[in-house]
């Protein structure tokens, strides 16, 4: 059966409350889950309070300045730091999202900051996606054709690029699968709401010629039939996108071709 | 999340796991056509059994003695068990792991048929005798 509840081990208690930073003016509360595993604690709540006037604006600079003013062993991961690369989706103030692109007073205080919900912890704030990773390269997300390859470059028209728009934003941050209770229950067979849009948007993608291969991949009642239209992927996805609307036309194209 | 517990196995290997089943299509399409079919027989169905509850015992049998009422009966219990089926199928994918997941669907399908023919058994001979 389905687990409702945490196992032991990962049961969240009370952790160090650190210390206030002297002579600040403005201090915003943090409360982030702290998981280590070279240790046989549980994971655990810290609070650190953060000195608004000594750091930017968005959550990742306050976890940059928790890291390099109060707490050196916070581990986090990030890299651009605008929104691009994905690196810093985790859990804040309730809702899957972007460290880098959500800003301290978007969430109201104290800010609390989890890792993406439901999968394996490595340490602190970074979540083990390598399951999700490699659903990712199960759809094979690359153009496949069996036509030989034009002489300068396969032809799509603007209404036909047209379609991969509000797909190939996606910057396979987790966030919308890990919102997905059918991907918390069924995440070893469910792809996910991330992995399926990117399916999408090589299944309506004009210069593609295995949309047949595609769909017989897809075809599978864990795969894809574990998408109940709830949501959650287009609320918390940061960058606006609807991949419960791309898993609809996948189902769409599922029956187009039996019709 | 260890329903295939070879943790040596790659996480490709893992994903791909058996291949894709090739099925699940049928039954969304079938979820949809009874969903949709279920509309018009349900607000028949109200109707038909509030022209009933006027009736006494002989004038309810003579009214599921007609064809009319009779199809819309067995037409509505029958879309309505088979989403009845595909729905509980569905939650018990969802929810149920490893062997009891096989015995349940069973279940669910056996209680579903059980079910089928015991509501056209019954309307065909109220009809019928």
């Amino acid at each position: 059966m389905v687990q409702l509840t945490l196992p032991q081990n990962s049961r969240i208690k009370p952790g160090k409350t650190w210390p206030k930073p002297a002579n600040a003016a403005r201090l915003t509360e943090f409360r982030i889950y702290r998981w280590n595993p070279d240790d046989d604690a549980n994971p655990h709540i810290d609070v650190y309070f953060v000195d608004r006037d000594d750091c930017g604006p968005m959550i990742l600079d306050a976890l940059i300045w928790i890291k390099s003013k109060i707490d050196s062993t916070l581990t986090f991961r990030r890299s651009c730091r605008e929104g691009v690369c994905g690196s810093c989706a985790m859990n804040i103030d309730g809702l899957n999202t972007l460290a880098c692109t959500r800003g301290i007073d978007e969430v109201a205080a104290p800010v609390t900051v989890y890792p993406l919900p439901h999968q394996e912890v490595i340490k602190d704030l970074v979540p083990d996606l390598t399951v999700f990773y490699a659903q990712h390269a199960s759809i094979e997300p690359w153009l496949k054709t069996i036509s030989p390859p034009p002489e300068k470059e396969w032809l799509q028209s603007p209404e036909e690029r047209a379609k991969l728009d509000g797909l190939y934003e996606c910057i396979l941050c987790a966030s919308c699968s890990t919102a997905c209770p059918s991907y918390w229950w069924t995440g070893d067979r469910y792809l996910g709401p991330a992995v399926l849009l990117q399916a999408y948007r090589w299944l309506v993608d004009s210069r593609d010629e295995a949309q047949g291969e595609r769909l017989d991949n897809l075809e599978d009642p864990f795969r894809l039939y574990r998408c109940h239209t709830i949501m959650n992927c287009a609320k918390t996805c940061p960058k606006g996108l609807n991949p419960a609307k791309a898993i609809i036309h996948i189902k769409e194209m599922m029956v187009e071709r039996r019709l | 999340m260890a329903e295939h517990p070879s943790d040596l196995r790659t996480p490709l290997g893992r994903v791909r796991f058996l291949g894709a089943a090739r099925t699940g299509t049928t039954d969304a399409w079938f979820v949809h056509v009874t969903s949709i079919a279920l509309i018009p027989l349900t607000v028949g169905f109200v109707w038909l059994i509030l022209d009933l509850l006027r009736k006494d015992y002989n004038g309810v049998r003579a009214e599921l003695a007609r064809p009319i009422p009779a199809i819309l009966l067995l037409a509505f219990v029958l879309a309505g068990i088979v989403h009845m089926e595909l729905g509980m199928r569905s939650i018990i994918v969802d929810y149920i792991n490893g062997q009891s997941r096989a015995w349940a669907l069973a279940a669910n399908t056996l209680f579903a048929a059980l079910l089928a023919l015991a509501c056209v058994y019954a309307t065909l001979r109220i009809a019928f005798t």
